[in-house]
């Protein structure tokens, strides 16, 4: 075939073809049949007119079929293209500041127990779980510092051992896992929810069939996962004040053990923590949960991102129980539907207890709700006044609500307990007396790292509990508008399609029904590809940098050009030579004969 | 006079600080062949590393129909005509005798060439030809190294210790074979230890010892000039 053939005709020179004249001798037509034939053509001319307005609709409608009706778009949301999302919490964090530990960070130890976080943005998402986290230097490089400090190889090859991660797509989806009974650590990864669940109870009060709602911890098993118990019941609770006005946090309280908990899970059987640290920290229960959604648009709510860190903490006693709290609860939201963002939380708390003297939190900060259960001889009435002499502080940190276009961060923090071991230390007798006795059990295989443990019971370092800690962010983002194809004004090439012009060639190739060149692309989300409509605007040129031709052959730049290309074949032609003379081996040798290699199959005698 | 295939002119080499050649001048006529005589350590080996471009000297001059070729890559010095049998003969021991001989085709000769070649000059290998290299006798296998250098239809032959670790019968029948090879027109350079031998197919000899050419000549003149303890008293 031809590759004329699709052409259409066009007459000599492009004139039109003039209609034949009647040949004589024939009869002309008569008046009745010119109205008819009149008539007949108006008729014709109406209909081809109506054909081709229909056609003309129905390729304009097909053009551009991702483009929403505006009644149809969801009402407040403009979508996005990428979204990023975190959220972790965390019931308790200690936090260890000594300088003089030769550890470059700052705390230079930190220990969260039910440490959740969760990681999603547009491509990946990932979950952690950890009952005992000790922070990211040594969590994540455990088993460089297992290495390091001689221990043998298997306890540090798995990495740090109470974790489960959940990842997308890498995998696993799900992970789930109890370290000690009562103890459940939970992660799921998916495209659109990714989540972390941690709990713990002291007493080994399993949630059971008062599951709170989704959402608000607690639950069941994961799917696939029998025999899994769900997040513990938080017996500390039961005595928060307003508990019943919490959504979902009266099923945490009281740890009530349905028909279905484990019978096994007795108090006998309860797991704590070990007795160095739960002389300094000890719970009653705690859970925490961070997730992140992708929800879909659903009628007028837009498409959004949500993320959410939630901590509770049912009771906790320090340092031995000199000092009780109960009830601390602090949510962090986010959220974004790509034109907006909200940022909420709460923080609530319950009793604070020193030394038997009962504290309420109020506009005041804490204030004494009762009497010194006994005075003591030589110190303040007051728990404050004999808190703020022991070298312990308690605070409230401000909450964070940050809003910022489509970004949004809240950080709910609990309260802050700061120990100041220097003035603390005849307290902490006990507790160090307990520490040396671990330490001197240890084998003197162990070498490094008992001396290291050693040195810590000597230290004075600073002490941050961080009772209760929850922190959300969400930031979605617009896609990236595909570039114009308009050439810009002073492009000396010429636009006409004949003769290949740079405008001609950006736009060619893009189908039918792409819009034309000239024409940038108002709407940059409904032409993203992420909008989810594969509709022909789509389909882009990669660049719109208009193509430029070569430089005419007679001027300077073209002379340029094409000098530097024959120069380049010529040193390319002589790449060994000159490669010899980079050597120092071309020329005459001392003996005067030249260099090269020569073919010794043509010397032959 | 013309020009000479290979000449080597004031040529110096060391491993490290340990000088193995110490101004060695040489020189191979086209067609002919000579034989490089010497004791164990007298930088015979060193000598044609160098000269197939395997070994970077550190003075002198090597010559190819009197082109400097001191600095050029083995690969292109093999290309225009300079083949090199090693000592060890360095044969592929899991591979069998055709299939040894088929890796000459990938540097562009056509197997049936190669085949052909091989077998002519020693039809003992198209017997072996589905053997494994490696179970077959010392002389065979030198006998498919030799095969490989003809194939690749070369100008100028170095062979390494040829009789190294061969029954003297056999190193008789290599160098007839050697001496065929000369017979086209190849020139062709033996490093040799045992004198005798390589001394009955030469056309000149030279005796290198403590990494100089110490002797040059004919063969009847080295043979006379030279004693047997230099030579190495076995040949």
């Amino acid at each position: 075939m031809s590759a004329h053939a699709d052409r259409p005709h066009r007459s000599p020179a492009g004139r039109h073809r003039l209609p034949a004249a009647p040949r004589s001798g024939r009869p002309g037509p008569t008046v009745a049949g010119e109205r008819l034939a009149a008539h007949r053509r108006t008729t014709g001319r109406l209909l081809a007119g109506s054909i081709a307005l229909a056609l003309t609709g129905a390729t304009l409608a097909l053009a551009a079929p991702g483009q929403a009706a505006p009644d149809e778009k969801p009402k407040g949301g403009a979508g996005f293209a990428g979204y990023s999302a975190s959220a972790s919490a965390s019931p308790v964090k200690v936090e260890i500041y000594e300088p003089t530990i030769p550890l470059p960070a700052s705390p230079q130890a930190e220990l969260s127990i039910g440490y959740t976080s969760v990681l999603a943005d547009s491509s990946s998402t990932a979950a952690r779980s950890s009952y005992l986290w000790p922070g990211g230097p040594v969590g994540e490089g455990f088993k460089t510092i297992a290495d390091q400090l001689g221990l043998p190889p298997q306890i540090g090859q798995t990495g740090y051992p109470i974790q489960v991660n959940a990842i997308f797509p890498g995998g696993p989806a799900t992970d789930a896992d109890e370290p000690a009974p009562g103890a459940v650590q939970r992660a799921t990864a998916s495209e659109k929810t990714t989540r972390a669940d941690t709990g713990f109870s002291a007493d080994g009060d399993v949630g059971g069939d008062d599951a709170p709602a989704e959402g608000e911890g607690g639950g069941g098993p994961l799917p696939g996962l029998p025999g899994l118990p769900g997040l513990p019941g938080l017996p500390g609770l039961s005595g928060l004040p307003g508990l019943s006005a919490l959504p979902g946090l009266a099923g945490l309280a009281g740890g009530s053990s349905g028909a279905s908990a484990p019978e096994a899970a007795a108090p006998a059987a309860a797991p704590a923590l070990p007795e160095p640290l739960s002389t300094l920290v000890d719970l009653g229960g705690a859970s925490s949960t961070s997730r992140s959604d992708l929800v879909d648009a659903t009628g007028k709510d837009p498409k959004k991102v949500t993320s959410r860190a939630r901590s509770i903490l049912g009771n906790a006693s320090l340092l031995g129980g000199l000092l009780r709290v109960e009830g601390v609860r602090t949510v962090a939201d986010t959220s974004s539907d790509g034109a907006e963002a909200t940022a909420t939380g709460s923080a609530t708390y319950g009793e604070l207890t020193a030394f038997g003297q009962t504290f309420a939190f109020g506009p005041d900060g804490f204030t004494a709700t009762s009497a010194p259960p006994v005075k003591l001889p030589g110190l303040p009435d007051n728990g404050a006044a004999l808190l703020a002499r022991l070298g312990v502080t308690v605070s409230v940190p401000e909450p964070v609500r940050e809003v910022e276009g489509a970004a949004a961060t809240s950080t709910s923090p609990g309260l802050v307990v700061e120990i100041d071991v220097t003035a603390l230390r005849k307290q902490l007798g006990p507790v160090l007396g307990v520490l040396d006795t671990v330490v001197g059990t240890l084998p003197d295989q162990l070498g490094q790292l008992k001396s290291l443990v050693q040195a810590v019971s000597l230290l004075s370092p600073r002490i941050v509990l961080q009772l209760g800690a929850a922190t959300a962010t969400v930031q979605t983002s617009q896609g990236v508008p595909p570039p114009t194809t308009e050439p810009p004004a002073d492009d000396p090439a010429p636009a006409d399609d004949d003769k290949g012009g740079a405008a001609a060639g950006a736009g060619a190739g893009t189908g039918a029904g792409a819009p034309p060149a000239s024409s940038p692309v108002s709407d940059p989300v409904a032409a993203a590809p992420a909008s989810g409509s594969p509709t022909t605007e789509a389909v882009q040129p990669l660049s719109s940098e208009p193509v430029p031709g070569l430089p005419p052959l007679f001027s300077i730049p073209g002379l340029l050009l094409y000098g530097g290309l024959l120069g380049a074949a010529v040193a390319g032609f002589f790449t060994r030579r000159l490669g010899l003379m980079a050597l120092g081996g071309v020329g005459s040798c001392a003996h005067g004969l030249d260099s090269g290699l020569p073919d010794l199959r043509k010397v032959r005698p | 006079m013309s020009v000479p295939i290979l000449e080597v002119c004031d040529l110096t080499a060391a491993y490290g600080r340990i000088e193995v050649l110490r101004g060695v001048d040489l020189t191979v006529p086209r067609g002919a062949v000579v034989a490089l005589l010497g004791p164990n350590g007298a930088g015979k080996s060193t000598l044609v590393q160098c000269i197939s471009g395997q070994k970077e000297p550190t003075g002198g001059d090597i010559h190819l129909a009197g082109v400097n070729v001191r600095r050029a890559a083995p690969e292109d010095l093999a290309r225009v005509g300079l083949c090199t049998v090693p000592e060890g003969r360095s044969v592929f021991p899991n591979l069998t005798v055709e299939e040894n001989l088929q890796l000459m085709s990938y540097a562009g000769v056509p197997a049936a060439a190669v085949f052909e070649t091989a077998y002519t000059y020693f039809p003992r290998l198209a017997e072996r030809r589905k053997q494994l290299a490696g179970t077959m006798s010392g002389g065979e296998q030198q006998m498919l190294a030799m095969s490989r250098a003809l194939a690749s239809d070369p100008a100028l032959l170095l062979l390494d210790e040829l009789s190294m670790g061969l029954a003297p019968l056999i190193v008789e029948e290599l160098y007839d074979t050697v001496a065929r090879i000369a017979e086209t027109g190849v020139s062709i350079l033996c490093i040799e230890q045992f004198a005798r031998t390589a001394l009955r197919v030469s056309d000149y000899a030279a005796v290198m010892v403590g990494g100089r050419v110490v002797a040059t000549g004919e063969p009847d003149e080295v043979l006379e000039s030279m004693s047997d303890v230099i030579l190495g008293g076995a040949a």
